[in-house]
């Protein structure tokens, strides 16, 4: 949990994934045999097989984080932004930000309830709000923030409830923690473990990475979305928290392979980690990029069920945190079974 | 205790809001065996005081009110039209049977042609047909300015009950029974049966003024939230009186809610929390009287309110006065 | 006393309307700092009173806070809630609160994710009784911790922005409470040829009873009422909004035109730059219990221009904290001096 809480300290906005490279890189090169970084940013550190080390499993984890880039500031020091990533504007209003390297802190602003007539409340769309950081003149404001500075969420590591942590990006510094501990063993296969970079505006780092790497099965780690919450209609819960990691069955981006699906939950089953289906098919992870690179290959999606995705108070349980990173290890140490099969 | 002739007579007496010396007249004779003291004043509040042992002044104040239609205006053709009194919406009021003091019935119709959209029915669209075809035959049976309450059958359902005007004879009803259970209390108990509280509370702000009590507590119903497709809410009938913490109107003095909680437990009554999002009761206006009164509720899980129709359990009534005359004698201290 | 530091411990004391029993505590040991006599009535209203004379001023700022309570515990453990106080729904989806109940709980109000919403839905603002609280915490666990009726508030910290700017829970108008005890501090060594009465007022987001029990009790000559205005942001209609940097005179149909004059009077004597705060009706302050208190009493407002009000983000500036302090002091003396 340590090293999760460290890197949910780190800020990287897709496209601006420096903190967490930095942190990722010096934990990498600690553990693997090979480390390097690609064109576009992404990490790829390799660690080599005992037994079959020409058979390569790609493991990618995503460093980026949705949050917001500046676009202006205003006479008055008040500043406009823009998302990066899909953020449900209606979770913007009143809240804190951090800007910029010089964590600049500021407050996502809007006209106070008063003012308004009931016919106006409604959600306020993102070029509708603006960041106030307590500056009274452009001038003021341009010595600490300029446009295209990236701001995150001011969201700290909290763990409460039942065994369960709330912070900001969670989606998907779980991926990059879980991928982090596989890398301190070795297995009878090659592992790639690749940190991606702008998954959250498309995939992009992974579908280079993947080229790269041209690994022979893929896996892909995330925080998936959890709708256990009050109101929701069950079949459309789609995970569950602490019901153990998520297999997805089919999205936006990838079917995963039957077989190898297949495989990871007999794996689970075999040493007692409970595990679940993602019962739903929406969205899109690096699993597609990973799937169709190059002649195409074998790939799953290992989730960790996280509540709020993509707003400031992602909520996801150690448990299920924990259970990823054992139930990757495992598969890691068996792969070389199902890559003869296939 | 004998909850349910006191509820059913209370229920079919005549008091809309401004109108309540019937019911008045009625509760004076339930309570005049055991009360020490009974006064009227000039709003037309009720005041029943039973003496305790002097450790202070409880003020339980029930509203008598309930809501009705107002004549204010008469047709050529000897039909009257009315404005609400109280809380009233046009949609549950059309087809209804009224009554006024002297007797005389009637029937509420609608300009059927001239409403389209039966949910933006107004009051001014409305009438009431008491059989008369000319406007002189219409005043001689009422005046304008004559108010009306609704009719209904009361109905035993057994552990349930349903009728007309449960809100609020329920808490009255409460109260007789409370005065007539009422011994060796540590407090003297002034029992208010208010008036026009249905048109804001304006009996009990009256009343907390002379009573000057020093504590408060407020008995109506509240929306139960137990049939289907209701308000998501707590309240449930057959689970006790509910101890109120907040509605619209008021946010419960914390230490009161305390002692009540406590004589639930003292009296092993089961009792429920309500927060009540709308709605607003005889707590608030004892609340902001003068310098101030500590002032709670207790509130009575009902269906329907302000129907024909309200139902509550029979049970929560007589939890609701074993509650209350525990609380009477164990006291309140701030 | 660092006054910055101790309005932050203030504020991260939970109070909403009713419940306001800490804060009280708190503001009773502040006030004692500069006062010999300081008590508090049953409701927890705060009281220090200093000098004497003829006339009774009553100077009051609220401690409470808007909050929310727990109004269901649903089968699946998840808490719906009402509000207490005027909050906007629209700020509360990720928002991060405290529910006080057995003990205090973290919790976060949920939204559903988009899959689940349709886009019209999206559209539109979320109604209060279509978010929940989130504990984290099976359905028993939470029935043993939380009852309906425990009261709920944002979980946020007052945060330093840039120059003296101030951001965070609870500034309306704990920073008007705090305009009271600076106020005390620059007073506490002097004699005053008047009865000053502060008063911390509980209960103002839900209808002043804390200032009208106080009026009530103390019956002054005047009341002045402490608290927060909206201060100016780029999508706020003018007239309605104010200058972040100067106090606000209140002026409208409940102030007492002669005591506004002068408030006026000493500003411009004290060569202090002030707006005008100017309504048409209600002031939505303690000010409209006050007035109407027994056979009425005149009233004046002194506001602190805050933006984002009835939000976690609340935003003030310290430096026009003191100005307000200032400019009260300043007119106590001249009451003091010329009656």
């Amino acid at each position: 949990m340590e090293r999760l809480k460290k890197l949910t300290a780190l800020r990287g906005v897709s496209g601006f994934e420096e903190e967490v490279r930095a942190y990722v890189l010096e934990e990498a090169k600690r553990l693997a045999d090979e480390v390097r970084v690609d064109a576009l940013g992404s990490v790829i550190a390799l660690k080599k097989g005992t037994e079959h080390p020409e058979q390569v499993v790609m493991v990618a984890a995503h460093m980026d984080e949705v949050g917001f880039i500046i676009t202006t500031v205003e006479e008055r020091g008040t500043l406009r932004f823009a998302t990066v990533g899909g953020i449900d504007p209606r979770v913007l209003q009143s809240k804190r930000v951090i800007i910029g390297e010089k964590r600049v802190p500021g407050v996502i602003g809007s006209m106070a309830i008063h003012l308004l007539e009931a016919k106006d409340m409604v959600p306020l769309k993102v070029n509708q709000l603006y960041i106030d950081i307590g500056c009274t003149s452009k001038a003021e404001a341009e010595a600490l923030v300029k446009p295209g500075d990236t701001a995150v969420f001011d969201s700290d590591f909290v763990t409460f409830g039942d065994g369960l942590v709330k912070c900001r990006a969670l989606d998907d510094r779980v991926g990059c923690g879980v991928l982090l501990s596989a890398l301190e063993r070795r297995y009878p296969v090659t592992l790639a473990a690749v940190f991606t970079v702008q998954e959250e505006i498309g995939c992009k780092g992974a579908t280079a990475a993947a080229f790269a790497v041209n690994p022979n099965a893929g896996i892909v780690l995330e925080g998936t979305t959890c709708a256990d919450m009050h109101g929701v209609d069950d079949a459309l819960k789609v995970t569950r928290i602490g019901r153990g990691p998520v297999i997805s069955i089919m999205d936006r981006a990838a079917i995963p392979n039957r077989p190898f699906r297949d495989f990871v939950t007999a794996t689970a089953d075999e040493y007692g980690i409970p595990w679940q289906y993602r019962q739903g098919a929406f969205g899109g992870t690096d699993a597609g990029a990973l799937q169709r690179a190059k002649g195409g290959r074998p790939v799953v999606n290992i989730a960790v069920a996280t509540r709020y995705i993509h707003s400031p108070v992602n909520v996801v349980s150690q448990a299920d945190y924990l259970n990823a990173q054992t139930l990757l290890m495992r598969v890691l140490e068996r792969m070389n079974r199902f890559l003869e099969v296939e | 205790m004998d909850m349910r002739n006191t509820l059913k007579t209370l229920c079919q007496a005549y008091g809309p809001t401004g109108n309540e010396g019937s019911v008045a007249q009625v509760i004076r004779e339930m309570v005049a065996p055991v009360a020490d003291e009974m006064t009227t004043d000039a709003m037309g509040n009720l005041i029943v005081t039973k003496k305790g042992r002097g450790q202070g002044r409880l003020m339980m104040a029930a509203h008598m009110d309930e809501i009705g239609l107002m004549v204010t205006y008469v047709e050529e053709d000897g039909f009257l039209r009315i404005d609400a009194v109280g809380g009233v919406r046009p949609q549950t009021t059309a087809f209804r049977q009224i009554r006024f003091e002297n007797g005389v019935t009637g029937v509420v119709g609608y300009e059927s042609a001239k409403v389209k959209n039966f949910a933006e029915l107004t009051f001014s669209r409305l009438f009431v047909d008491i059989g008369a075809s000319s406007r002189e035959e219409a005043l001689e049976k009422v005046s304008i300015g004559d108010i009306a309450h609704f009719t209904s059958d009361y109905v035993d359902m057994g552990r349930r009950v349903c009728s007309k005007s449960m809100d609020n004879r329920a808490g009255c009803a409460v109260l007789v029974e409370m005065l007539k259970g009422l011994e060796d209390a540590a407090m003297d108990v002034v029992a208010v049966f208010t008036v026009q509280e249905e048109v804001g509370l304006r009996g009990a702000k009256t009343a907390a003024w002379s009573v000057n009590p020093d504590v408060g507590v407020a008995l109506d119903v509240t929306s139960a939230a137990d049939h289907p497709g209701a308000p998501t809410a707590a309240m449930k009938l057959g689970q006790g009186p509910c101890v109120k913490i907040k509605d619209a109107s008021v946010i419960c003095t914390p230490s009161v809610v305390a002692w009540l909680e406590q004589a639930a437990r003292d009296a092993q009554v089961p009792w429920q929390r309500e927060v009540l999002t709308a709605g607003g009761t005889d707590t608030a206006a004892m609340q902001m009287t003068g310098a101030g009164i500590p002032a709670g509720c207790i509130s009575l899980a009902t269906r329907y309110i302000h129907s024909q129709g309200e139902v509550l359990q029979i049970s929560d009534l007589e939890q609701a006065a074993l509650l209350l005359i525990q609380a009477a004698k164990t006291g309140y201290n701030s | 006393m660092n006054f910055k530091a101790e309005l932050k411990n203030l504020c991260a004391l939970s109070g909403p309307a009713g419940y306001e029993q800490a804060v009280s505590e708190k503001v009773e040991a502040l006030f004692s700092e500069f006062c010999q006599e300081v008590w508090h009535d049953s409701f927890h209203n705060v009281y220090a009173r200093m000098g004497g004379g003829k006339m009774r001023l009553m100077i009051c700022a609220h401690m409470d806070e808007v909050g929310m309570m727990v109004r269901t515990i649903e089968d699946d453990g998840f808490l719906g809630i009402t509000k207490v106080g005027g909050i906007d729904p629209r700020v509360l989806p990720a928002h991060e609160v405290v529910v006080h109940g057995r003990e205090e709980l973290f919790g976060v109000i949920g939204a559903k994710p988009p899959h689940v919403t349709t886009p019209a839905e999206r559209e539109k603002m979320i109604p209060l009784d279509e978010l929940y609280v989130d504990l984290g915490l099976p359905a028993e666990r939470v029935r043993q911790l939380v009852q309906v009726g425990d009261v709920i508030s944002y979980r946020a910290p007052v945060i330093d922005l840039a120059g003296d700017a101030l951001a965070g829970r609870t500034l309306d108008d704990r920073a008007g409470v705090m305009i009271l005890l600076e106020t005390m501090a620059a007073l506490k060594d002097t004699a005053l040829g008047v009865e000053v009465v502060f008063v911390a007022t509980v209960g103002e987001e839900v209808g002043s009873l804390g200032a009208a029990v106080a009026a009530f009790d103390q019956r002054p000559d005047l009341g002045i009422a402490i608290d927060v205005t909206h201060g100016d942001t780029p999508d706020a209609p003018a007239g309605e909004s104010f200058p972040m940097d100067k106090p606000n005179i209140g002026l409208g149909p409940i102030c007492h035109t002669g005591w506004v004059e002068r408030l006026r009077r000493v500003a411009k004597e004290q060569d202090m730059d002030y707006s005008l705060d100017v309504f048409g009706g209600e002031s939505w302050t303690d000010g409209d219990e006050i007035q109407l208190t027994a056979e009425g009493i005149p009233v004046a407002l002194l506001s602190l221009p805050l933006r984002y009000m009835h939000t976690s983000v609340e935003l003030i500036r310290m430096n026009t904290l003191k100005k307000c302090a200032r400019l009260l002091t300043q007119f106590i003396l001249s009451v003091s001096e010329e009656g």
